[in-house]
């Protein structure tokens, strides 16, 4: 640099800035990755009962099974019996589930006895007192970075809905019972059969740093083949309908499942990842009266499963609620000599089978 | 115990109308499920009998199947005790037609029949089966309409006593199959019309002769109006807010309009 600059010396010059100051703020974020696997072969309840009104005759059924299915490692075995004389009908299920930490025996009884409607169910345990949790925790794993992280995860209150999900079956079967025995003389016979958590469901979720622009984002992806619940229920059994007997008789299933995989794109703008799907349903219910006058459906008889499988992605949430949805139709009495006559009817109201939040 | 003479009707994914004898017993939705066991004592005749299915529509195939609810076409004959419920799947059928073309079969020219014959030992004599062939010429149609009109004003005024009185073939002849007397079925339709008009809340909808279609049936020895959608000319709405109707089907008889069934 030539010459000099008297106007600038003795202080030195204000300099242009050579670089610019820069604060930014360092988001400092968790990097674990966290792993949710639920792979489950299908925990399978199945109840069956059948009965003829045979009134003043006493009858026995007993039926027992035994089963090794389900839940990894366990053996099952199932014992029924029916009793029925009089005013006293009892209907007692012993089922044992044993695993290698132990077995535990569950004995359910609904009956009526001498008139009055009785109902217990109780729960004994021999070896290892959890070891119902024990066989369900061991279907799960949860890890975090890749390390198990199972013995945190609090299967308790799955273990729960499980067994919540078994008396609501064992209520939907008494509720019918109900129903047949108001026509004792038309006999009535169902079969609940329920299906719970088969196929597998895996979740991860996190932070992730998005390397276009270095900003951290909540990650997650999920894959998920899982039916969450398929239930069948057959059932016949009398009522009085347009002020004739009638049989009310059929199948009908329904099936909540999810089917899908995502993965969160920190380019995605909308509302956060939410999937709900109602349940398939299918199967018809008839009616049929006494030979002679007859009874036709207007339309279909609404009956069947509703409810809806919600899986949340950020947070992650899934949350079902199944009923066994109200059976409504219209029909008309034809009569032969006299005047028909057309009317709605509820044949049965709406029965909860389960409502929560799974995970 | 009296027995009676049914059929048991599943039909799903079929528009139909089932006959017997070529009179018409019920007709199937496309897209529902319909099971019933009408009665069809009153139209079975001695000798040669025929039960027939019109398809009028097919439902297209389902994406998915119901195993379920699957496609079908059922009808059965059968004969069980009067007044009793047969548990569904314990009727014992005697004779029936199923229609289940293979999935790889064309599809048929609609409408399609399907029917067969079989045969019944002697029995009574019905009025209708020597009741005078009618045509539906003008002259016809008109006298059909008043006898109709003379049905609504009965139900109208509520004269029982007259409707009785122009369905007594009907009477005559159902009742021995339904377990009563032509007396005692006079007095229960009675019954039911005081309880069904109780309060004098008992309505009929207007009959209205664009709205009426005749179906001549039986080889023309029978007619059976019905309005454009179906539904039974003569009905209404009764005291406790359900729909009555009164379907009939019309013969001339030593040359007078009756209701014969």
């Amino acid at each position: 640099m030539g010459g000099h600059d008297g106007g600038l010396r003795g202080r030195p010059a204000p300099q242009p800035k050579a670089f610019y100051s820069w604060k930014h703020k360092i988001a400092v974020y968790p990097p674990d990755i966290f792993k949710l696997g639920l792979s489950l072969p299908s925990v399978r309840k199945k109840e069956k009962a059948s009965s003829w009104g045979r009134e003043g005759k006493v009858s026995y059924d007993n039926n027992s099974s035994s089963d090794t299915r389900g839940l990894a490692r366990t053996s099952q075995s199932t014992k029924e019996e029916m009793r029925t004389s009089g005013n006293t009908e009892l209907y007692r299920r012993t089922e044992s589930v044993g695993n290698k930490h132990g077995t535990v025996t569950q004995t359910q009884q609904l009956g009526t006895i001498r008139g009055r409607d009785y109902s217990s169910d109780k729960y004994a345990a021999s070896d290892a007192p959890d070891g119902r949790a024990l066989s369900t925790a061991k279907s799960f794993t949860f890890t975090r970075n890749g390390k198990d992280w199972t013995q945190s995860f609090k299967a308790a209150e799955f273990i729960e809905f499980v067994l919540n999900l078994r008396k609501q079956i064992l209520g939907l079967i008494e509720f019918f019972k109900a129903l047949g025995n108001k026509m004792p003389k038309i006999g009535w016979t169902f079969s609940v059969e329920v299906e719970v958590l088969a196929g597998s469901l895996e979740y991860e979720w996190g932070y992730k740093e998005w390397p276009k622009n270095h900003t951290v984002y909540k990650y997650y992806k999920v894959e998920v083949a899982l039916t969450l619940v398929s239930a069948k229920a057959e059932i016949a059994f009398g009522l009085e309908l347009l002020s004739a007997k009638a049989q009310v008789y059929g199948a009908v299933t329904g099936e909540l499942k999810l089917t899908f995989s995502r993965e969160a794109n920190p380019d995605r703008t909308g509302p956060a990842g939410t999937v709900s799907v109602p349940p398939q349903v299918g199967g018809e219910i008839g009616v049929r009266g006494a030979l002679g006058d007859w009874v036709e459906v207007v339309g279909k008889i609404n009956a069947g499963f509703e409810g809806a499988a919600t899986m949340e992605l950020g947070p992650f949430s899934l949350k079902a609620n199944f009923d066994l949805s109200p059976g409504k139709g219209t029909f008309t009495a034809k009569s032969k000599l006299f005047f028909s006559v057309t009317k709605s009817a509820t044949l049965w109201e709406k029965r909860p089978i389960w409502s929560r939040t799974i995970l | 115990m009296s027995t009676v003479d049914y059929l048991n009707v599943s039909i799903h994914g079929y528009a139909c109308e089932v006959f017997v004898n070529r009179a018409p017993i019920l007709r199937t939705p496309v897209d529902v499920p319909y099971t019933a066991i009408p009665s069809v004592s009153e139209w079975l005749v001695s000798g040669d009998n025929e039960i027939a299915v019109r398809i009028d529509a097919i439902a297209p195939p389902a994406t998915t199947a119901d195993p379920l609810s699957p496609r079908r076409l059922i009808v059965q004959r059968c004969v069980g005790p009067l007044g009793e419920i047969v548990p569904a799947g314990e009727d014992v059928p005697i004779d029936g037609l199923t229609y289940a073309p293979g999935p790889d079969d064309p599809a048929p020219t609609l409408p399609l029949r399907i029917a067969y014959e079989f045969r019944l030992p002697p029995g009574p004599t019905w009025a209708w089966q020597t009741a005078a062939t009618l045509s539906l010429d003008a002259a016809t149609t008109a006298e059909l309409l008043m006898f109709l009109d003379a049905l609504h004003a009965d139900l109208a005024l509520g004269d029982i006593p007259g409707l009785l009185s122009r369905q007594r073939i009907k009477f005559a002849e159902l009742a021995p199959l339904y377990g009563m007397t032509p007396e005692s079925a006079r007095a229960g339709l009675l019954q039911q019309f005081t309880e069904l008009s109780k309060d004098g809340a008992w309505t009929v909808e207007p009959l209205r002769p664009d709205d009426v279609v005749l179906h001549l049936c039986c080889d023309g020895r029978v007619v059976e109006p019905r309005t454009r959608d179906d539904q039974p000319v003569l009905r209404g709405q009764a005291a406790d807010g359900n729909a009555w109707s009164l379907p009939v089907f019309i013969s001339r008889i030593d040359g007078m309009f009756e209701v014969v069934r």
